[in-house]
């Protein structure tokens, strides 16, 4: 095909190397290769303005063959001025040639990168410029793209606040970051002029060539080390380090993190766990740690001599490895308890042990956990508690043993007191003075009402205290039998609350009542035919109140408590100081003997 | 009419002769007093009693429950229990014997004469 320009009649031909017109068939390989090439080629005459062009002129700038034919260089080059342009032309007519990058505008308005490469050539006798362009944009993009990609690059290597180093295969430092140098005290320069072996310490220093050559065949590696910072203090440090492609060879690219807190930290909890292994081997109870699996994580020396394996035996290992089949079912069961409550449980357990001698353990298991709500295993702890049970055991039959003895005592002092009542029996039967066996009798109720508490104390299990209730009920039966018999004429009230005394109140407070009624019945009813008799013992606050009331004759208006010359009433008087009380007696449609004492109070007031 | 005879049974001596003297007044024979079952029931053997008045915890071999069944079952004499111990359990052990009557210490001797005289005029 041949191109023509229409202000030309003649197709234009290059002339420099082609001398001769007639020579047809260079004009056409020429043109051939005019037309076929993939680069843009346009002649341009020294004013600029376009005299031909190719088809991937016309192809890549989008103008029809028309348009191109009034167009100048400057139409499509929006990078040069016309001065810029008049300028450009007037250096290549004086050097020749040119090549440089400029922006060709399209027909649809789209702007493109393009390489020209231009020469002079004489074309019809004239200077034109042969001139070849190529398309750039995209490379041009590519490029930009890799600018930024390097700005971006460069921007997180310098502001990473890890250290990060590049290396040669060798270990030579060709780049680093701020942190890296600022944080080992040297500035960047002196970095790069450094090899790693120069910043490691000696240890790791011997080791480093050995280390980059493991980097370089698998292509990374995480190594723990140590550098020397200039001022020559020592930092760990954890190197990640990568193979990576680096200025059209393979590199090393190191990020230096800075362990000193994590190496510290590792070093307390070392410490810290050095430490409670050693209190947890101190402690002679049995100590185990369990996964949630029920398998032995930690045991101590206890627990290893207590099973007879050694520690490395019992790792791993489960209640059922190692457990005698008495405990296994309360152990797995306590495991369960506390994983699904997960709240401590405490028990106690025993087992057969060698000869059958049972053994006592004491056991407490809480839950583990790695987070709020994670359970990650048991802490059992067991304390054989056998020597102490034996010991329990021991106490219990001595204090079954003292019991006995105790009640034996109650009760042999209440016999002897009924021997000393029948003693008193005996004599009466040999005294016909009826006066004196009157007071034979009232010796002898004394003596029983004492025998009574004692009898009470050992009856109840107590030992210690006597129900008030029962022993006056107890106590007014046996007077009423004694002084009244069948007869039924005086009726005994009793208002006694389910109170309990210690022996030193209740024989006083016993006493007092035998007295009291004793006395009612022999002497409130003269001439009467019945009456009753009111017994009332409660509590008022931290006060007792025991009350004998009778709605008989009643005492003289001008009856002296204090100067009454009668036993019995003296015997009160006495009583009632020995319970550290007070006795008011309220004559009233009958006589009322009221004592009020503190039941709180350590001892009696005399 | 012979007065019924009552063998007592009781290791405490003094006790023992009040209750002799009591019974006494009240009409009845005692055979010799006697300290412990072994006693008791060679005692039956030879003096052959109405009633026995027995002491439940008595010094020796036999208890008084113990002897008072023997008695029983041997001489089907009717026992009397005396006795310090109110509790339950010592009731309910008596009951094995069959007893004809139960006191507990200290009691009036005028209540033990008249199961004493229940007891005569119930015997076959």
């Amino acid at each position: 095909m041949k191109v023509t320009n229409k202000k030309k009649s003649q197709p234009l031909e290059p002339e420099a190397n082609h001398p001769g017109r007639e020579n047809s068939e260079a004009e056409t390989k020429y043109r051939v290769l005019f037309e076929q090439s993939p680069d843009g080629i346009l002649i341009i005459d020294t004013d600029g303005k376009i005299l031909d062009f190719n088809e991937a002129a016309h192809r890549q700038l989008g103008f029809t063959r028309e348009e191109f034919a009034g167009f100048k260089i400057s139409d499509i080059d929006i990078t040069e001025s016309p001065e810029d342009t008049r300028k450009r032309i007037e250096t290549l007519l004086k050097n020749g040639s040119a090549e440089f990058d400029v922006r060709h505008r399209t027909k649809d308005g789209k702007i493109k990168d393009v390489h020209v490469i231009t020469r002079t050539i004489v074309l019809s006798g004239r200077p034109v410029f042969h001139t070849i362009f190529r398309d750039i944009t995209a490379q041009k993009r590519t490029e930009q793209l890799i600018r930024q990609s390097e700005e971006k690059f460069r921007t997180l290597f310098e502001s990473a606040t890890d250290a990060l180093f590049i290396l040669s295969p060798e270990g030579k430092f060709l780049d680093v970051n701020r942190t890296a140098h600022e944080r080992l005290g040297y500035t960047k320069e002196e970095m790069l002029s450094l090899c790693l072996s120069q910043l490691d310490p000696p240890e790791f220093a011997a080791r480093v060539s050995e280390r980059l050559q493991h980097v370089m065949k698998h292509g990374h590696a995480i190594i723990e080390s140590a550098h020397r910072r200039k001022d020559g203090t020592v930092m760990p440090v954890e190197i990640n380090t990568r193979v990576i492609d680096y200025d059209g060879g393979k590199a090393i690219f190191s990020i230096i993190r800075d362990i000193t807190d994590r190496k510290r930290a590792e070093e307390e909890l070392k410490e810290l766990n050095a430490r409670l292994q050693a209190l947890i081997h101190a402690i002679p109870d049995l100590v185990a740690f369990k996964d949630t699996g029920g398998r032995h994580l930690v045991v101590n020396r206890a627990l290893e001599e207590f099973t007879g394996l050694r520690q490395d035996e019992l790792i791993g290992r489960t209640n059922a490895d190692l457990l005698p089949p008495e405990l296994l079912e309360s152990c797995d069961k306590s495991d369960e308890e506390v994983l699904r409550s997960l709240m401590p449980v405490h028990y106690e357990e025993h087992y057969a042990g060698e000869g059958g001698k049972k053994r006592y353990f004491d056991t407490v298991k809480a839950p583990i956990f790695d987070g709020p709500d994670d359970v990650a295993g048991i802490v059992t702890v067991s304390r054989e508690i056998t020597d102490r049970k034996k010991i329990e055991e021991q106490i219990r039959a001595s204090l079954d043993e003292k019991e006995i003895l105790l009640k034996e005592i109650h009760h042999r002092v209440k016999n002897n007191l009924n021997v000393i009542a029948s003693l008193l029996n005996l004599q009466m039967r040999c005294i016909t003075d009826t006066r004196l066996v009157d007071i034979f009798h009232d010796c002898q109720n004394r003596i029983r009402s004492m025998a009574l508490i004692h009898e009470k104390l050992y009856a109840k299990g107590d030992l210690l205290e006597v129900n008030i209730k029962e022993y006056v009920v107890s106590l007014i039966s046996s007077l009423s039998s004694l002084y009244l018999g069948d007869k039924n004429n005086v009726v005994f009230r009793t208002d006694v609350r389910d109170i309990s005394l210690d022996i030193d109140t209740s024989i006083p407070c016993g006493l007092i009542v035998n007295e009291l009624v004793t006395n009612s019945i022999k002497h409130a009813f003269s001439g009467r035919g019945s009456g009753q008799i009111h017994i009332a013992f409660y509590p008022d606050g931290r006060n007792y109140t025991l009350s004998v009331k009778d709605d008989g004759v009643g005492l003289q208006k001008d009856f002296d408590l204090a100067g009454s010359e009668t036993l019995g009433l003296q015997l009160v008087q006495v009583l009632t100081q020995q319970l550290g009380g007070t006795l008011k007696v309220i004559v009233d449609g009958g006589t009322e003997f009221r004592i009020t004492f503190d039941g709180q109070a350590s001892g009696p007031e005399i | 009419m012979k007065p019924a005879r009552v063998l007592i049974v009781e290791d405490e001596m003094i006790f023992a002769l009040d209750l002799k003297q009591g019974l006494k007044r009240g009409g009845y024979e005692t055979c010799e007093l006697t300290a412990t079952g072994e006693k008791a029931l060679a005692n039956c053997e030879r003096q052959r009693p109405d009633i026995v008045l027995i002491d439940i915890n008595l010094r020796g071999q036999l208890s008084g429950i113990e002897t008072a069944r023997e008695i029983r079952e041997r001489f089907s004499i009717p026992a009397i229990f005396m006795t310090g111990y109110a509790d339950e359990k010592t009731r309910r052990d008596a009951e094995v014997a069959k007893p004809a009557g139960y006191f507990i210490k200290p009691f009036e001797i005028g209540k033990l004469i008249e199961v004493l005289d229940s007891v005569v005029e119930n015997r076959p």
